[in-house]
């Protein structure tokens, strides 16, 4: 009985090493991937500081100041107080941080031989040079209203506060694009071009992307009925046959009908009624010998 | 019946184990929150940028920053106030009326930055004073604030950016002015380890 008993004990401990066993191989799953070979995290060092400037790590982490020659990685927020700024030099490109700004650096990797940066800006002003040439760069500055992204160039300044909107603008060569987060419009900023939120216009953005949806088709109406469609907010002379009239097989006349007393055709046929009521619009001939002069 | 109890403890301990395995995140402390008060004006502007609603407390230190040209960073609301008076920003004392937690409104905030540029407007103003209407809409064709209702209240990120605008105005041709960035990356990549 002692044997039988030491037995179920045994099996026991076996099935709780084994739970355990795949107890523990669980986090080890949930890991993420290892980065691949030709993805490598790169550091933006600091090489100017004006002012309080303070950085940290991670969200929760404390807030430490800034100092020149410090490295910041992917995931640091900055952020500058009154008439503060800094420089950082994030391989591809050199950006500045201007005053009462916060702004995370989301993305800093380098893809193969292109450069991936990505600013995201919750508040404040920035500047970016962008290296062309010697290295192959994929530069943007996100924030919450539109994405600038940038195709190597000089010069670029992006600005968002809350309420007051966005303003991009590039003062030195190349090109950059301004994307609307929102709408999804794109706007080219050429040098010494700017642009903000106003200038996309909400509504007609919407009318553009929707207008196509909600078209009435007109397949199945006639030719005269496709022309009258058209002739909205024109003066084009209504074409015959489409100037109302009464009901088909009814003798009733309408109030706006003048019966012609030699036509004695059908009122539903569409072949007397031609300009023949007073609601007509049609533009009438000019004068005989011309107009006045 | 010795080793039966030491099999029990040792299934007892594996158990232990998995279950401890099984919670990675268990052992991990909790992070631990910023301090309530920022003592920097980084902290304080960055912090301001969260608020739905900027208090009078907010402005007026704020305006301190400003005025100061960021020598006074205090967060002390009586002190900001007798600043704010002694330098004259404060026509009507509108702050000195209000409790701390009160509301900013867009006119209070543009009669604020009227005197803080010391912008005398149009004919109206001249004639009725920095007004609350007037003077939000000489400051919208500044572009300093937004258009809108001199009655609305003013949200945390909107004060930041009209303190920042205001400073703009405030510091051009001077060597406060922001210098455009000049030079060029380094093109070194320096890979994290």
């Amino acid at each position: 009985m002692t044997r039988f008993r030491l037995l179920i004990l045994a099996c026991l401990m076996v099935a709780l090493g084994t739970a355990a066993a795949l107890g523990a191989e669980k986090p080890a799953a949930e890991k993420p991937a290892a980065p691949k070979a030709d993805k490598e995290t790169l550091v933006a060092v600091v090489k100017a500081v004006k002012g309080t400037v303070e950085t940290r790590s991670a969200k929760g982490k404390p807030w430490t100041p800034v100092k020149v020659g410090m490295k910041l990685s992917e995931g640091a927020d900055i952020r500058t107080g009154f008439r503060a700024r800094c420089v950082l030099d994030m391989t591809d490109s050199l950006s500045q941080i201007d005053p009462l700004t916060v702004i995370r650096i989301a993305e800093l990797r380098k893809e193969g031989k292109k450069v991936r940066t990505r600013l995201y800006m919750k508040q404040g002003n920035a500047q970016a040079v962008v290296e062309k040439g010697k290295i192959e760069s994929d530069f943007a500055i996100v924030t919450p209203s539109a994405t600038l992204s940038v195709r190597g160039t000089k010069g670029i300044k992006a600005g968002f506060f809350p309420v007051l909107g966005g303003s991009y603008g590039l003062a030195g060569s190349g090109l950059i694009a301004v994307r609307d987060r929102m709408l999804g419009r794109e706007t080219t900023c050429a040098p010494g071009e700017s642009t903000d939120e106003t200038a996309t216009d909400p509504v007609e953005m919407l009318r553009e992307l929707y207008q196509s949806a909600i078209a009435i088709n007109n397949a199945g109406y006639t030719e005269a009925e496709k022309k009258a469609a058209d002739r909205w907010d024109t003066s084009t002379p209504t074409p015959g046959g489409l100037q109302g009239g009464p009901p088909p097989n009814t003798n009733v006349q309408t109030g706006s009908q003048e019966k012609d007393p030699a036509d004695d055709t059908t009122p539903g046929d569409d072949q007397h009624l031609g300009g023949r009521f007073r609601g007509d619009n049609t533009i009438p001939p000019p004068p005989a010998g011309g107009g006045p002069g | 019946m010795r080793d039966c109890y030491v099999m029990i403890a040792a299934a007892v301990l594996l158990a232990a184990g998995w279950a401890v395995a099984a919670e990675p995140g268990a052992e991990k402390p909790a992070a631990k929150a910023d301090p309530g008060q920022p003592s920097s004006d980084a902290g304080f502007f960055s912090e301001l940028g969260f608020k739905d609603v900027a208090t009078a407390a907010d402005t007026a230190r704020a305006f301190t920053i400003l005025i100061s040209e960021g020598k006074q960073t205090g967060a002390d609301f009586k002190t900001c106030k007798a600043y704010l008076t002694k330098r004259g920003i404060l026509p009507d004392g509108w702050l000195n009326r209000v409790e701390s937690a009160t509301p900013t409104t867009k006119g209070r905030l543009a009669v604020l930055v009227c005197k803080a540029l010391g912008l005398k407007g149009g004919l109206w103003m001249r004639l009725l004073g920095p007004m609350p209407r007037l003077a939000l809409n000489e400051c919208a064709y500044l572009e300093v604030m937004a258009p809108g209702c001199d009655y609305g209240h003013v949200r945390g990120g909107e004060l930041v950016g009209v303190i920042d605008r205001t400073d703009r105005l405030r510091s051009i041709g001077t060597e406060h002015e922001v210098p455009d960035l000049e030079g060029e990356p380094s093109g070194a990549g320096e890979v994290t380890k």
